[in-house]
């Protein structure tokens, strides 16, 4: 029994000698991490270093709300970009377009580098936003200008080619980037990765025709596949082996996880990379391929889920699509409701251009994603849909009193929401009534109008934003006060 | 983030558009040769902001091309032309008139650039401010 105890004790005292010995250097370690923050931060503001704060993680200063909106502004200062460059300015001469251009151009790297010199954490965003939309538009220039037989594909692969820099400045741009990158290299129709790249704009940089593949016969369609295949495999083998911790890049990466596969699907992806050029919506409905578009999302749908549910994965693409049908569902209302559907049917012209439909809907898509990637409870959920409704159900009208009715809404919601001390509420409303008045301009049957007014629109909304995240604090805690 | 070559990066995009401009500017500046084009507004979304043409290679000069002959292989079948969207209904009627040439910049072994388009002999511009306003 002796042995027994002694052989025992003998077997345990390495093991606690080495807890103990892991015991010590925890603690070691936690005092060198803790020590010269601590001296750091006493030395620095002694005050500080008492306060509850300092103990809490960093907190994240930007409002989410406002963040969204933000980038609708900015989405909506592109789109009024784009529609001022549309309108074909024939009386300007092509040299002093594409002279501005560049200018504006390089004005927005410069305000970008100040606004991140600046510490300006939100306007740099939103700076580089618009140009993420400027460079955009000025491919789009180009093609006009010069009459470019290109496809709209080659013009965004361009754009992704030069746009990545922005990147650093918002990683948010994410979002847009991985998309419009997959349609620049035309993956969704299984086409030719080298047929595009030296297609359109590429091969003329080469200052050669387009080169003939097509002796290649099945090997090029072998290839292409590969190609489109293998750029799949590294994503998702990045998906799953890699992890980014910052936030900001892994929401957009995971999101968009799987996206490939999806838009692999034969035909319907090419009604499908129309959702990224989202005013080409209405011809899908006009074209029939509606119908299997959304059977389509459906049953892809449920594989995806399937998927993700093997990898642990939250369930990012049937999240995607859950959004991408209630768009569908959007759309199909509205141009159901839409009076000049049967002058569309008619004659094949879209006397009305239902440009009103494009911002909610993009709008909706982001919401969507964003409340239910954050798992937001259903109250906010909900009032964020009202404020949206509030919005764009009347805008369709361009009778002014119709204005009145959604004001007097958003007003009594907004002086609700003050009262009841709900914040979130409140934003809604604010926001939704600045919008549905700067929205009532925006008809893009005039493409000059409509760019001036989306661009006002967009900006002035980015200046209230930006005030209500500097004072509006101040309001609240003035109500809390009283 | 402060780092002065990312700093740089930022104007990458000047950079290569500027370049992608000129390279444009100075490939259609030589070389023009007329083809005669028949066409349609498309009925599509953008309808009325661009007129699709088709080479008429029947009615087009071919001497202006070597050895006179006409390089239709060169050329696309369609191609696009951008527009005012309310010139689009009276570019239609020369287009249907049978008057309507297309100018581009071609030279033998090289992908041709369109430069303008002619009605009645005109540019189309004007053309079109000659023209009595229609309704």
């Amino acid at each position: 029994m002796v042995t027994n105890k002694k052989t025992t004790a003998s077997k345990i005292a390495p093991i606690k000698k080495a807890a103990a010995r892991k015991t010590a250097a925890l603690k070691t370690a936690a005092t060198e991490k803790k020590t010269p923050t601590m001296k750091s931060v006493s030395k620095e503001n002694p005050i500080a270093a008492i306060t509850p704060k300092t103990a809490m993680p960093v907190q994240h200063n930007e409002n989410y709300w406002f963040m969204i909106l933000l980038y609708f502004a900015s989405f909506l200062v592109g789109l009024g970009i784009i529609a001022m460059i549309a309108a074909n300015w024939q009386q300007i001469p092509n040299n002093v377009k594409m002279l501005g251009a560049l200018t504006a151009m390089t004005a927005n790297a410069g305000l970008l580098i100040w606004t991140i010199k600046a510490g300006k954490n939100v306007l740099k965003q939103v700076v580089a936003c618009v140009y993420a939309f400027l460079i955009m538009a000025v491919i789009g220039l180009i093609g006009q200008i010069f009459h470019l037989p290109t496809e709209v594909e080659n013009g965004l692969l361009l754009w992704s080619m030069v746009s990545w820099p922005l990147l650093f400045a918002a990683p948010r741009l994410l979002w847009l980037w991985i998309p419009l990158f997959y349609c620049g290299i035309h993956c969704f129709d299984l086409k030719s990765l080298w047929e595009y790249i030296f297609g359109g704009y590429f091969s003329s940089l080469l200052h050669r025709p387009a080169i003939n593949v097509e002796p290649l016969g099945i090997w090029l369609d072998f290839g292409r596949n590969l190609c489109i295949l293998a750029l799949f495999a590294v994503y998702e083998m990045f998906m799953l082996k890699g992890d980014s911790t910052d936030k900001t890049i892994r929401r957009p990466l995971f999101f968009y996880s799987g996206l490939m596969m999806y838009f692999m699907y034969g035909r319907v992806v090419k009604a499908a990379y129309t959702l990224i050029l989202i005013p080409m919506l209405p011809m899908m409905i006009k074209s029939g391929l509606f119908c299997a578009y959304v059977l389509s999302c459906v049953a892809l749908g449920i594989v995806l889920f399937e998927l993700n549910r093997r990898h642990n994965r939250r369930g990012f693409m049937p999240l995607f699509l859950a959004g991408t049908l209630a768009e569908c569902f959007w759309v199909f209302a509205m141009a159901a409701g839409n009076i000049n559907l049967p002058t569309l049917q008619a004659d094949g012209v879209f006397n009305h251009y239902p440009a009103e439909m494009v911002c909610p809907l993009v709008f909706l898509l982001i919401t969507t994603a964003y409340t239910t990637y954050h798992r937001v409870d259903f109250r906010d959920r909900f009032a964020c849909y009202i404020g949206l409704l509030i919005w764009f159900g009347v805008t369709f009208n361009e009778n002014i009193f119709d204005l009145v009715p959604s004001l007097i809404l958003c007003t009594v919601t907004a002086w609700l929401a003050y009262k009841e001390n709900s914040r979130k509420w409140f934003n809604i409303a604010v926001m939704a009534a600045v919008i549905r008045i700067l929205a009532y301009y925006a008809d893009v049957s005039d493409l000059q109008h409509a760019g001036f007014y989306l661009i006002g629109s967009g900006l002035f909304i980015i200046a209230v934003i930006l005030l209500l995240m500097k004072y509006g604090r101040l309001l609240w805690e003035n109500r809390n006060a009283k | 983030m402060q780092n002065k070559y990312v700093f740089m990066l930022f104007f990458l995009p000047v950079l290569v558009l500027g370049i992608v401009m000129g390279y444009y500017i100075r490939a259609t500046r030589h070389n023009w040769v007329e083809v005669v084009v028949s066409g349609y507004d498309p009925k599509d979304f953008f309808s009325g902001y661009y007129m699709e043409l088709q080479p008429n290679w029947r009615a087009t000069d071919c001497t202006q091309f070597k050895n006179a002959e006409c390089p239709i292989k060169a050329f696309r079948e369609r191609y696009k032309f951008y527009i005012r969207r309310e010139q689009s209904a009276k570019l239609s009627q020369a287009v249907n008139a049978g008057i309507v040439k297309l100018i581009f910049a071609y030279s033998d072994g090289h992908t041709p650039y369109i430069v303008d388009l002619l009605a009645d002999g005109k540019s189309y511009i004007d053309y079109l401010s000659n023209e009595s306003p229609t309704d």
